[in-house]
């Protein structure tokens, strides 16, 4: 069996690694050159890294979903507002405003419906509207 | 008279810049750091100062770094861009540490990213960076034109301390190539001395006991 080798027991193992000839004459002008231009290679080194591009990649998803959520926010709340406006507030404001008589009686007849069927009385100026009101005299009161 | 004088200075001498012509005759290792440092937060004499210091330690930086990541190629972007990051940084170094000891510490920062983000740049685990680096050894080996040199128990050291984690490597060559202190060894790693003692103790036992399972 041969003998264990210990460390510190052997001449100091020597280093290895040789560079090629001159390499040392001409690093420090290498680097020089370097120096000259960092900054133009900082931004391109900037922009290949993958851990900046992720970074970028996430923030651009985040906002997307952000505006998107935003968005859709915003819609519910004008829904919300308008669903607490009361039928009757409305006829006011359209009262107000001029909106034409007629547009007023088909939304009353729509408020008072609300879904179920018309009443008698809804019926009876269905009929009275298709019956007896000839469209010229309509078009002449308009 | 003046003009013959004139005539009589050779050429060459009055051509080149000023760092070429001073750097011919200071001799960069004979210069004290300090003195290195001085020449260097002077503006005026900033590029000479910062020629003298590549001059002074790149030899050791290079070699300190080609144990770590083993090809010529790899280390020679690593040792520029570890002496651009010095040029960056020693206006604001403090001489709270000495040069040397914080170079090594640029140098092996740089190191040890290079090597984490080559693991990280392959996702699968088949693939591992220290038998890349072995088998990069062994090219060289088989093609002595290669920059390596080196005979067997030479080559033996260097694949037993590749099967070391990284920051041991570090410990193991500070100590064993680069005869330096536990204290300087601390400096450059951060690390307490008695961590640094226990470190290196253990990478030596893994290490004889490498040398003597391929002496079997």
């Amino acid at each position: 069996m041969k003998k264990q080798i210990k460390l510190d027991e052997i001449d100091k193992i020597q280093n290895i690694f040789d560079t090629p000839q001159g390499y040392f004459d001409g690093l420090p002008q290498q680097i020089q050159k370097q120096i000259q231009q960092p900054q133009k290679q900082a931004v391109w080194q900037l922009s290949l890294k993958p851990k900046y591009a992720l970074v970028a990649a996430s923030f651009v998803v985040l906002l997307i979903f952000g505006v998107k959520f935003l968005l859709s926010t915003q819609i519910d709340g004008e829904q919300i507002t308008l669903a607490e406006v009361s039928e009757q507030q409305i006829r006011q404001y359209l009262l107000q405003d001029g909106v034409h008589e007629h547009d007023l009686m088909d939304l009353y007849i729509q408020s008072t419906n609300n879904g179920q069927e018309k009443s008698e009385e809804a019926i009876i100026t269905d009929e009275i509207l298709e019956t007896e009101i000839d469209i010229d005299e309509i078009e002449e009161l308009l | 008279m003046a003009q013959a004088q004139n005539q009589a200075i050779p050429k060459q001498a009055s051509g080149g810049t000023l760092s070429q012509k001073m750097s011919a005759k200071i001799n960069p290792v004979a210069l004290e750091d300090k003195e290195l440092i001085a020449r260097f937060k002077d503006v005026d004499t900033r590029n000479y100062a910062f020629n003298l210091l590549v001059r002074k330690y790149q030899e050791r930086i290079y070699h300190h770094v080609r144990k770590m990541v083993i090809d010529h190629d790899d280390t020679d972007d690593l040792t520029q861009e570890i002496f651009i990051k010095a040029w960056k940084g020693l206006e604001n170094f403090r001489e709270e540490s000495q040069l040397f000891t914080w170079l090594y510490r640029v140098a092996s920062n740089e190191c040890i990213t290079f090597l984490e983000k080559k693991k990280r740049r392959f996702f699968l685990p088949i693939h591992d960076v220290k038998k890349e680096l072995l088998s990069k050894l062994n090219s060289m080996t088989s093609n002595k034109s290669i920059h390596v040199t080196g005979e067997e128990i030479e080559m033996k050291l260097q694949k037993a301390i590749l099967q070391l984690p990284n920051k041991q490597r570090l410990v193991f060559n500070m100590k064993y190539f680069d005869d330096m202190t536990y204290e300087q060894m601390s400096e450059v790693l951060g690390t307490s001395v008695g961590a640094l003692k226990a470190s290196y103790h253990h990478a030596v036992k893994k290490i004889e006991e490498s040398l003597n399972k391929e002496q079997i």
